[in-house]
């Protein structure tokens, strides 16, 4: 992306959020929002979240990547289970960074 | 006035210095595409650590313009919740004020404003107090990781600091069991369409569908 594009990007991306800031502050001091709007709200994170790291996972070079020399998907299962065990940032990066560049050099 | 935002600021410190080492990584992230001012430009203005993350990211994947702010908006679809259910605390607020604190509504800023306006009175200017702290460190930790993320060795496994990260936020962001099962179809999902649609269309599309399910799933299970 050409510089003058990505600070358009940035612009454009600041100017959505920041009406989703403040709309709900302008518009909903007498209305609320109807409650499958919550819901609907509440489920897109994880979703996007979730489709972002199965294709980082899955995916290597534009192809299914569904195999044990696939390092990107064998370090994943002790950096889920300390996530989740843990729920703590620095503990989850750092298994996640020591077990990819350590199977990297066990399987190349 | 400055006692209060002081107030709001000092009991956010904590956890703005809990946050700087995802601002750090996203600053390292960034600094592999973007020039410094550019990311810093994005914290000043985005101002919103998950979805900076992925933006920057899908903008190192070399995705295109319009599939990287649909998932920007998409990722930050949760602030109209919080500033929906932070509104009614502010009501004593002039309303010259609500661009500001627009602003500086983020995760943090609300938890532990909401936190204070339930135990106590309500104040905005504690809020902006909250939020300015959330603000401040979140900068420095931009420029700390653009400045000193690219000068670190190849070999540490830095390309998985990105994968890491999206696991941690995936399970602090699905707390409840439809949320988990909502996002795990949408990873599927995405990984179906990928012959079909580009990588981050497929990912916009998973991520609609998947939550529309969730949602119709919900009604069909409990009728109101």
């Amino acid at each position: 992306m050409e510089p003058m594009a990505l600070t358009l990007l940035i612009l454009s991306l600041a100017a959505a959020t920041y009406l989703l800031r403040l709309l709900p502050m302008i518009t909903l001091s007498r209305t609320e929002l109807p409650a499958w709007a919550r819901d609907w709200l509440g489920l897109v994170p994880g979703a996007v979240l979730a489709a972002s790291l199965f294709q980082t996972l899955f995916i290597q070079d534009g192809h299914y990547a569904l195999t044990w020399r696939n390092v990107y998907l064998l370090a994943a299962v002790p950096t889920f289970l300390v996530a989740w065990r843990t729920r703590n940032m620095i503990w989850t990066m750092l298994t996640g960074m020591v077990s990819f560049a350590l199977l990297q050099r066990l399987i190349f | 006035m400055f006692a209060r935002i002081g107030r709001g600021f000092k009991a956010t410190l904590p956890v703005a210095l809990g946050v700087m080492p995802f601002g750090v990584a996203f600053g390292a992230v960034a600094g592999l595409r973007m020039a410094w001012w550019q990311a810093q430009l994005m914290s000043l203005t985005l101002f919103a650590g998950t979805a900076q993350f992925i933006t920057a990211s899908m903008i190192v994947d070399g995705a295109a313009y319009l599939p990287i702010l649909i998932t920007g908006t998409l990722i930050n679809m949760r602030l109209i919740l919080l500033s929906a259910a932070l509104t009614p605390y502010l009501k004593k607020a002039h309303r010259g004020l609500y661009p500001l604190m627009a602003q500086l509504l983020t995760d943090e800023s609300f938890a532990v404003s909401l936190a204070e306006f339930e135990r106590g009175k309500p104040d905005h200017y504690y809020f902006i107090g909250s939020g300015l702290a959330i603000y401040v460190l979140w900068q420095l930790a931009t420029l700390i990781g653009h400045t000193f993320g690219s000068n670190l060795p190849a070999g540490l496994g830095l390309e998985y600091a990105l994968a890491a990260t999206l696991m941690y936020l995936l399970i602090m962001l699905t707390r409840t069991r439809r949320s988990a099962v909502a996002a795990l179809f949408a990873g599927l999902l995405t990984l179906a369409l990928y012959p079909l649609l580009s990588n981050t269309w497929s990912a916009v599309t998973a991520t609609f569908i998947a939550a529309t399910l969730g949602v119709l799933w919900n009604r069909w299970r409990s009728p109101s």
